[in-house]
């Protein structure tokens, strides 16, 4: 006797062996089937007919997995560890490059006459934060020599690393690393090489972006003990940046190139869109970052309760803004894997085609966001002893309750400047034709 | 598919029926194909998808257009419109085609 139920069962469960069909389109193509089935019992033909003619006229399971995956690609997950790890790399020189940029437009602020520091300069000229131009202008020179070796070092590394991943992942360097694409040949040869290689870029990562807390704990560990030359720490930056901006961006070319070998192979079996994963890689890397940064401020709180300091933040502030990107962070993940927010996964899709958008809106969000700023600050932003050592800020905006304002649109002004460049480098290179084939797989 | 959905919601199987009772039978393929088009079409934001109770109480997915798939299919029967007249006053004329 035939058991429809148990037939359909079956075939759902072949069907879903391949592992490209998620549970809303079996769902779905098992409807399908079931109205054929009631469509054919209905003008005469037997059950089992009915079931068979029907699973004929859906297809066979293969030619739907192959159909299926050009459109719900799955990615196994050593590929999605890749895509974090390029994409925390890509995340990491965004912001440092931010940070550069921002430090720029401030020296390139002063030197307008926009502000002045609140600090001395080395050449005891008098610095009259209701300042003229004159004196804006020895502020940019203070801001310019405050930038320091160390810092223009990590700036060069930045930018040069920041190509390199650009370059990389559109265009490739082949012929020209020979040897990075032996290692990374090696590094894929099997799973423990490229579990060993993955974590060791990670630490890496790590190192550039975290490294410099080494000495910033130093600093304030002397800073607690009485040392009176706050300025000191800029001797380790300068040591130990040199080292860690100059040897890790070779390392990570590594991972650059790895990733576009894959991005190539995987384009050549239809299997996903380059930019897809670019993006997937980046918001995967964001969240990375945001969650080690929150895990740094929660880590900075405890440390500033056990040394019983004055904090130029407040915790809710803090919080705020370390939960709030994670939060978003969470909220792209979820929409990347397709489980939820699908206006949000369509205009994700349409930013790929306009790169525009997608500094419009950070910049929109950073807007958004200044009422709650202002409110957490009521008084305006105020240094400490701790600021003045890394940053140089503009003191009579600073001390105005615009200060939040007007930081938040000089951040801005920088990160759109990186990012627009970034996604106008992946949009162009999504324009050019078909490379040559190569010879390589 | 997306000419289908101006006329309102619909599903697989339907749209399949409809596609080859409007196409006189010159139009047909396999019938699990369609899904990922239109899955395809639902990422590219032409339409949208919802999961509703059918008439015979099963859950069912249902499609319905957007705005930017509606601007499509104008865009697409203009075009044909335009190539079709083309070829009928060129066939129509006389004129040899060699292709």
């Amino acid at each position: 006797m035939f058991d429809l139920e148990a037939s359909l069962a079956k075939w759902r469960e072949e069907l879903a062996k391949g592992g490209t069909l998620d549970r809303d389109s079996l769902a779905e193509l098992e409807d399908h089937l079931r109205d054929a089935i009631e469509r054919r019992v209905a003008a005469g033909d037997e059950a089992s007919q009915a079931f068979e003619a029907a699973c004929a006229s859906i297809g066979d399971a293969q030619a739907l997995h192959l159909e299926y995956a050009k459109v719900h690609p799955k990615v196994p997950w050593r590929r999605r560890l890749l895509n974090a790890l390029v994409g925390y790399v890509l995340v990491s020189t965004l912001i440092g490059l931010v940070f550069q940029v921002s430090a720029l437009l401030e020296v390139i602020l002063l030197a307008l006459g926009l502000g002045a520091i609140m600090i001395e300069t080395p050449w005891s000229i008098p610095v009259d934060p209701n300042s003229s131009f004159f004196a804006g202008l020895a502020s940019a020179m203070h801001e310019w020599h405050q930038l320091s070796l160390a810092t223009l070092f990590t700036m060069g590394a930045q930018a040069v690393l920041f190509a390199l991943l650009v370059w990389t992942v559109t265009r490739g360097m082949r012929g020209s690393l020979i040897w990075v694409t032996k290692a990374v040949d090696w590094c894929q040869t099997s799973l423990p090489t490229q579990l060993a290689a993955s974590v060791g870029l990670g630490v890496a990562f790590w190192l550039v972006n975290y490294g410099m807390l080494v000495p910033y704990v130093l600093n304030f560990l002397r800073y607690t003990s009485g040392d009176p030359d706050p300025v000191a720490p800029y001797l380790e930056y300068q040591l130990i940046y040199p080292l860690i901006a100059w040897i890790v961006p070779l390392a990570l070319t590594w991972i650059g190139w790895s990733a576009f070998r894959i991005f190539q192979s995987d384009q050549r079996n239809g299997l996903y869109h380059t930019h897809a994963i670019a993006v997937c890689g980046f918001i995967f890397g964001a969240m990375a970052l945001q969650a080690i940064n929150m895990i740094n401020g929660i880590g900075y709180f405890a440390l500033e309760a056990f040394w019983n300091i004055e904090s130029i933040l407040s915790p809710p502030a803090v919080l705020m803004a370390q939960v709030t990107p994670f939060l978003f962070a969470l909220v792209f993940i979820i929409t990347l894997s397709g489980v939820g927010f699908p206006t949000l996964r369509r205009f994700l899709s349409g930013a790929i085609k306009r790169p525009w958008l997608i500094p419009a809106c950070w910049l929109f969000m950073q807007w958004a966001s200044v009422p709650f700023t202002l409110a957490f600050y009521p008084n305006g932003l105020y240094l400490n002893d701790w600021e003045w050592v890394n940053r140089c800020f503009l003191a009579p905006l600073l001390h105005s309750r615009w200060a939040p304002l007007f930081l938040t649109l000089k951040g801005s002004a920088a990160f759109a400047i990186v990012l627009t460049s970034l996604l106008i480098a992946l949009n162009l290179s999504a324009r050019r034709p078909a490379s040559r084939p190569r010879s390589v797989a | 598919m997306l000419a289908i959905l101006t006329q309102g919601e619909s599903y697989g199987y339907a749209i399949i029926q409809e596609v080859k009772k409007r196409s006189g039978g010159h139009l047909e393929w396999t019938d699990g194909m369609l899904y990922p088009v239109l899955h395809r079409l639902e990422q590219e934001g032409m339409i949208r998808s919802v999961w509703k109770k059918s008439d015979t109480g099963r859950d069912r997915k249902y499609y319905r257009i957007e705005r930017a798939g509606r601007k499509v299919v104008e865009k697409q029967k203009a075009e044909w419109r335009a190539v079709n007249g083309a070829l009928e006053g060129l066939w129509e004329g006389g004129a040899a085609c060699s292709i």
